[in-house]
């Protein structure tokens, strides 16, 4: 069940009233309810993972509970590397066994010894890297003392399975939604206003802006080698629209539902295209997972306060780390490392935190300086993407090539030409729209709401992708 | 809670008022356009034809038929209802409803040829109908080819999801014709100022149609269509069937092997039915120059100029 089909649009409204008018008593009967919503949710997919993300729930509830009454540190270790080890092996089996027996196959295969890799004929369950960093999360700082277990069963189930964020996010940490899982919940107006800004900002980016940049950068990156320099370019920029859509649409669309029954979620994206520098866009985009690497990778492997070598190693480890979090495909990898490149030069320079400040534009050079930064970002963004999107780091290499090589630059005619140029036309305005909202959560807030979110569901209809029906890019994640 | 519930239903509101206003405007605009297939419909569907002789067809009959030409030297009113891309059963049923608001006419002239008999399953060119939807007569037609129909008329926009060129159109059809030449019609004729091209898909799609040389089911569906307008006319109505020029690359043995019993058949009608005419212009000299072409299927503006003047001599006769 996408958040962008017919089926969801069923399905909220009912768990909505059930949970506002019949299981409205106290915040067990809420949770009650949201759990089995989560859970049916969760079934549309495939039930037979609901049993795997119940194990993965029961595992790290109750290692939480054995960490925190551990009499000894020995039995605390114990009981802390199990739920480690269990939750990444699940990762590992599902998500990156087959591309390590295929690596490794490969790697003896070129040194001539001719093997043929085992795989596992399983298919990714849905959200698992979202729905094993909760716990992993949750369990780490159980060890490391900076939360309390918890031990009322429903209401840490709601907290790794709660459905709006179960299969793409945001990673939610227990410090932020348990306290919220914890107290009935009130309906509160201005907060359900909030969530409907954010729903319907959030399947315009999806349905509008995404899946539309989808057709072309398909059509784009699927024929590459019979694509002038232009269409590269324009595929480039096409997918880095779509991508960022496609997830900050989701993103907005969960943090809207929840705010619809009472619970903030950490925001995911802050307009990562008007980053000022690679620092700030990864400050701006997929908070939640950077946010996460920081603090359970980077911080433990010594962070920034060794030497310079140590802060070089662990940005680079970082960041391939989290590029392989995307997929097991060394595209993934790459495009992890090309961000540690780019991050490189503002380390060394100790610039990395440069630009922390909300910034404002007037007509003087140093506003100029800002657009020159912002769009020379934009461009290392989408160079990376290209590795990203292409299929193997061959594809993103020759991709590459033929935009410096072609140089031609006419509009071509694509598979699908119902938005040929009216597309640009529209990414334009989407973006000085966010441009213009950037100071706040989303565009549709404000003066004049009603009317904008008028416009923006008139937008979704006339202009939304609902014939070839895309899914969300990170599911897949 | 009630407030919220009440701030939906307003963001509803406010939305379906912008929503039906601007595809108000966009329909409006399109049944206002003249010399469009649009406002051939409005006309249709507001009884403004009332025609004398009524064309129909499928795409050929809707480029190649110049009802002004035919009119003028019939001395008779003249319309062109072809459905573009539309078989049989899609112009019995655009028929049924000209019939419907309009006058019946005293002469049918239906065009002929092998695709004629290939039932149309879909609803092609769907726009035409979008400014209709809600009309009674074009609402049984589409949604008996498209469910989406259904959705279309309750859900206000979602008719132009990804049309956005064509709303666009809609909305400058209110004080402009943003349409350009090949999309304009003339009394539901839509002259095609194009130059020769072979259309290798429609060349190697007839030959493979399973016609089998009794052709049982097309001589059948030959009397339906006799019958069909028999019911629906007054006695002493001319029924007139034309089979037009096909560029010669068409006219091979097996075209000939294909067409030659229902030929037989249309001719042996016409022996018994005073009213009934056939006329085989399928191996006209028009054939063998492609100046008179667009495709080796479909006649040009020059080509249909010229086929309407030589067809309607032949009608001249008949009815005289």
């Amino acid at each position: 069940m996408f958040f962008n089909s017919i089926a969801f649009a069923i399905f909220l409204p009912i768990v909505f009233f059930l949970y506002w008018f019949v299981f409205n008593k106290t915040k067990s009967t809420q949770n009650a309810l949201l759990i089995i919503a989560s859970y049916y949710f969760y079934s549309c997919w495939d039930w037979r993972f609901l049993f795997l993300l119940v194990f993965s729930t029961f595992l790290d509830y109750y290692t939480g509970i054995q960490i925190e009454k551990g009499k000894s540190e020995k039995l605390r270790k114990f009981w802390f590397w199990l739920s480690i080890l269990v939750n990444l092996g699940f990762l590992g089996i599902f998500k990156y066994y087959n591309f390590f027996a295929a690596s490794f196959s490969e790697l003896l295969n070129s040194v001539g010894l001719k093997t043929s890799p085992v795989l596992l004929n399983v298919i990714l369950p849905v959200g698992i890297s979202f729905y094993t960093f909760h716990g992993l999360s949750y369990v780490i700082d159980i060890y490391y003392k900076r939360i309390k277990a918890e031990y009322n069963f429903i209401d840490y189930s709601l907290f790794v399975s709660y459905f709006p964020l179960l299969v793409a996010g945001p990673i939610e940490r227990a410090t932020h939604l348990l306290p919220q899982v914890k107290v009935k919940r009130e309906f509160n107006f201005e907060k359900a206003k909030e969530g409907i800004y954010q729903i319907i900002w959030g399947l315009v980016k999806k349905v509008v802006i995404a899946d539309t940049c989808a057709t072309y950068a398909n059509a784009i990156f699927d024929h590459y080698t019979s694509m002038n320099s232009f269409s590269l370019i324009l595929g480039a920029v096409y997918f880095a629209f779509q991508i960022y859509g496609d997830f900050s649409g989701y993103s907005d669309i969960a943090l809207g539902v929840s705010k619809l029954f009472g619970l903030d979620l950490l925001r995911n994206f802050n307009y990562p295209y008007f980053s000022r520098d690679i620092a700030e866009f990864w400050r701006r985009w997929h908070i939640s997972l950077s946010s996460w690497f920081r603090d359970y990778l980077y911080i433990p492997l010594g962070g920034s306060k060794g030497g310079l070598w140590m802060k070089i190693r662990n940005t680079f480890i970082i960041f391939v780390v989290s590029g392989f979090w995307h997929g097991a495909n060394w595209t993934y990898i790459v495009w992890g490392f090309i961000n540690a490149v780019y991050f490189l030069p503002l380390l060394l320079r100790n610039s990395n935190r440069n630009n922390m400040d909300v910034f404002q534009l007037k007509f003087d050079l140093d506003s100029v300086k800002i657009l020159i930064s912002i769009s020379y970002t934009f461009f290392l963004t989408c160079i990376a993407w290209i590795f990203f999107r292409a299929k193997t780091i061959t594809d993103a290499i020759l991709y590459l090539k033929r935009i410096f090589t072609n140089k031609e630059f006419g509009f071509q005619y694509l598979d699908n030409e119902r938005y040929n140029y009216e597309l640009l036309l529209m990414i334009g305005l989407f973006v000085l729209v966010e441009w213009n909202s950037r100071a706040k959560i989303e565009p549709l807030s404000g003066k004049r709401s009603l009317l904008k979110l008028a416009f923006a569901i008139m937008a979704i209809m006339a202009f939304g992708t609902f014939s070839d029906y895309k899914e969300f890019i990170y599911f897949q994640f | 809670m009630k407030v919220f519930l009440k701030y939906i239903i307003q963001i509803i509101a406010v939305t379906l008022v912008f929503a039906f206003g601007i595809q108000y405007f966009s329909d409006n605009g399109f049944k206002q356009l003249k010399n469009s297939r649009y406002n051939d419909w409005a006309n249709i569907l507001n009884g403004k034809i009332n025609s004398e002789i009524i064309i129909n067809g499928s795409s050929r009959g809707f480029v190649g038929y110049n009802p002004v030409i035919i009119g003028d030297k019939l001395n008779l009113s003249c319309f062109n209802l072809s459905f573009n891309a539309g078989s049989y059963n899609l112009q019995q049923s655009k028929f049924d409803i000209y019939l419907k608001n309009n006058k019946t006419p005293k002469v049918i002239i239906q065009n002929i040829d092998l695709a004629y008999f290939v039932k149309s399953t879909k609803l092609p060119d769907e726009e035409q109908f979008y400014p209709f939807i809600y009309n009674k007569s074009i609402d049984s037609l589409t949604t008996k080819f498209d469910n989406r129909f259904s959705l279309f008329r309750t859900i206000p926009l979602l008719k132009y999801n990804q049309k956005i060129k064509m709303l666009e159109e809609g909305v400058i059809a209110n004080f402009s014709n943003p349409f350009e030449k090949n999309v304009k019609t003339i009394q539901g004729y839509c002259p095609q100022n194009r130059i020769f091209k072979v259309d290798y898909h429609n060349l190697s799609r007839f030959p493979n149609l399973t016609f089998k040389a009794e052709n049982k089911h097309e001589i059948l569906l030959l009397h339906d269509m006799i019958n069909f307008y028999t019911w629906r006319l007054h006695k002493d109505a001319k029924i007139i069937f034309v089979w037009m020029p096909e560029y010669k690359l068409r006219l091979t043995k097996s075209f000939d092997l294909k067409r030659e019993s229902i030929i037989d058949e249309l001719n042996l009608i016409q022996k018994k039915d005073k009213n009934f005419l056939f006329i085989d212009m399928a191996y006209d000299e028009m054939s063998n120059h492609t100046q008179y072409y667009y495709d080796t299927f479909h006649l040009n503006e020059v080509g249909s100029n010229l086929f309407s003047e030589k067809v309607s001599m032949k009608i001249n006769e008949f009815l005289n």
